[in-house]
């Protein structure tokens, strides 16, 4: 861990550490979910008062540049002395996803940033010590001061990563499930497609690389790329699948048309199928440098630019006005 | 920055306690009495200060003060002083002391906004009052040097920000103003706001809470 590098400006900020290391005990905490809630200003900028909090959070993003003036005028207006806000290095925001799957940018130490690659890797889940200087309309201004890795109650062995479990149908976790569960009481019952639509990823390994806040642990997928007639997009996921073939037996290749109501697999051992819609929407597309780094060359992955939305209440066919339900 | 009743009970209590054993400051009471009432050149004048998160409009003590003059009504006024007006007060005293307002504004829900300079025509400073049913609902006064008599809570126009937050403290809200450069500095739900510009108070408003 980094603790001695920050030692510093942890008591610049919280104004009392422990003899020995970083009073993790300060830090209350607190659902970043309930703090995103919180009222926020139509304009302008609500002043905090600095209040230490600990957050544990998906990681979405490393270090992105990032303008930290109005952080450190709320950090002089909290009383900080001058010199030492001016002594700290803060130029980079990380990406962080809530339990119920909301993105924030969020002020990181430039000490502490450096740590982050080498520790925590993209998706995971992590515990972030921070403070809470200010609110403005995309939400609350945070500055991390100190993460580890385990539940929080201070910094994890050497090597230890937190232990996350998956929802019941595997995707996910116990507090971010991004879509709606089905359940068939057959193994091998026919599952398809909500509506017309090229199948753009299909996903043959059940231990297929782990990323929680893109696209979850989901065994074997599908994703249908469905284009409407009025110019909007969404994709449409199955995951859990048993098998991955068409209505004529053969394996699904990606590439295919296919029509609604197609058969595009079958319901796996586990009988539940995880169903997932992302529309596609320039107002929540994933832009970090991250998210390029590990997809922007794959075609296939476009779908987890955009978060899922509910199945349950998003309808398909207004949203691409087709006249017709898609589901 | 309506002040919320719970707040504003708590506030009148507080103003109360201390108010045994006020005497009205001759200092602070106005040169011109524009409704020419007694009662307004000696009522009380209080203070605001901060209290915790908050703040308890003070008043006084420089005197005894009888019990039966402690009244709610006065106390609520005792931190709604600009110059020699009242936040409260009949719009009609306003046309007594600086006569008919040169420029006249609609505002929303009826309001209007009497503008009068203060020293010289088309000049600053000038006092905005906003009138609603006949009585003062807002007053703020503009410039960027101090109006004669027109301080409120030792803060004067032109003022550097940091007498404003040795004061007040730092706000709770800030964004930017209508006017360019300038930022609007609240206090909510406190009924007094401050515009700041290049480091200077550049207007002071009050309103009713």
């Amino acid at each position: 861990m980094h603790k001695p590098a920050i030692l510093a400006a942890v008591l610049l900020l919280v104004g009392t550490v422990q003899a020995l290391g970083f009073d993790y005990a300060r830090y209350e905490a607190t659902d970043l979910d309930t703090l995103m809630a919180q009222r926020r200003p139509k304009a302008g900028v609500d002043l905090r008062p600095a209040l230490p909090m600990k957050l544990k959070v998906a990681l979405v993003a490393y270090a992105e540049g990032c303008e930290s003036g109005l952080l450190k005028r709320t950090m002089l207006m909290a009383d900080i002395p001058k010199d030492q806000v001016d002594a700290l290095a803060i130029t980079r925001c990380i990406k962080i996803r809530s339990a119920k799957g909301k993105a924030l940018r969020i002020f990181i130490q430039d000490e502490v940033a450096n740590f982050l690659p080498k520790e925590v890797p993209l998706g995971s889940f992590v515990t972030l010590y921070v403070v809470h200087l200010f609110t403005d309309p995309s939400g609350p201004g945070l500055l991390v001061n100190e993460f580890s890795t385990d539940s929080g109650d201070g910094p994890a062995p050497a090597g230890k990563q937190a232990q996350q479990s998956a929802s019941p149908c595997g995707c996910g976790t116990p507090d971010f499930h991004p879509g709606t569960d089905m359940t068939n009481d057959a193994e091998g019952a026919r599952v398809q497609s909500v509506d017309d639509g090229v199948v753009v990823k299909i996903e043959q390994d059940e231990r297929a690389v782990v990323d929680v806040p893109n696209i979850g642990r989901c065994g074997r997928y599908v994703v249908i790329k469905h284009d409407y007639p009025n110019g909007r997009v969404v994709f449409t996921r199955y995951a859990q699948l048993g098998r991955i073939v068409g209505s004529d037996g053969q394996p699904l290749t990606p590439g295919t048309r296919v029509t609604g109501m197609d058969k595009i697999g079958e319901v796996g051992s586990s009988k539940i199928m995880h169903f997932e819609i992302r529309p596609v929407d320039a107002a929540t597309m994933e832009t970090s440098a991250d998210w390029t780094a590990r997809y922007g060359a794959d075609s296939s992955m476009e779908c987890s630019r955009y978060p899922s939305v509910d199945p349950k209440t998003f309808d398909l066919s207004v949203f691409g006005v087709t006249g017709k339900s898609g589901k | 920055m309506k002040l919320t009743m719970p707040g504003w009970m708590l506030l009148l209590l507080v103003t109360a306690v201390v108010a045994a054993g006020f005497r009205p400051d001759p200092a602070q009471a106005q040169p011109r009495d524009a409704a020419g009432s007694a009662t307004k050149s000696e009522e009380l004048r209080g203070e605001w200060r901060r209290a915790g998160a908050g703040f308890a409009c003070v008043v006084g003590p420089t005197a005894k003060l009888a019990a039966q003059a402690i009244k709610p009504e006065l106390l609520t006024r005792a931190c709604l002083h600009l110059g020699p007006f009242v936040v409260g007060d009949d719009a009609q005293v306003l046309k007594a002391a600086l006569g008919a307002p040169p420029r006249t504004l609609p505002q929303p829900n009826g309001a209007t906004a009497w503008l009068y300079f203060l020293e010289k025509p088309e000049h600053y400073p000038y006092l905005v009052a906003t009138i609603s049913n006949n009585r003062i609902f807002a007053l703020q006064v503009t410039g960027p040097v101090a109006a004669q008599g027109y301080a409120y809570n030792h803060i004067d126009l032109g003022v550097p920000t940091e007498t404003l937050v040795q004061y007040f403290g730092q706000p709770s809200h800030f964004e930017p103003s209508e006017e360019k450069d300038t930022e609007l500095w609240s206090y909510g739900p406190q009924p007094f706001s401050f515009e700041v510009r290049g480091g200077h108070v550049t207007s002071i408003r009050i309103q009713e809470p």
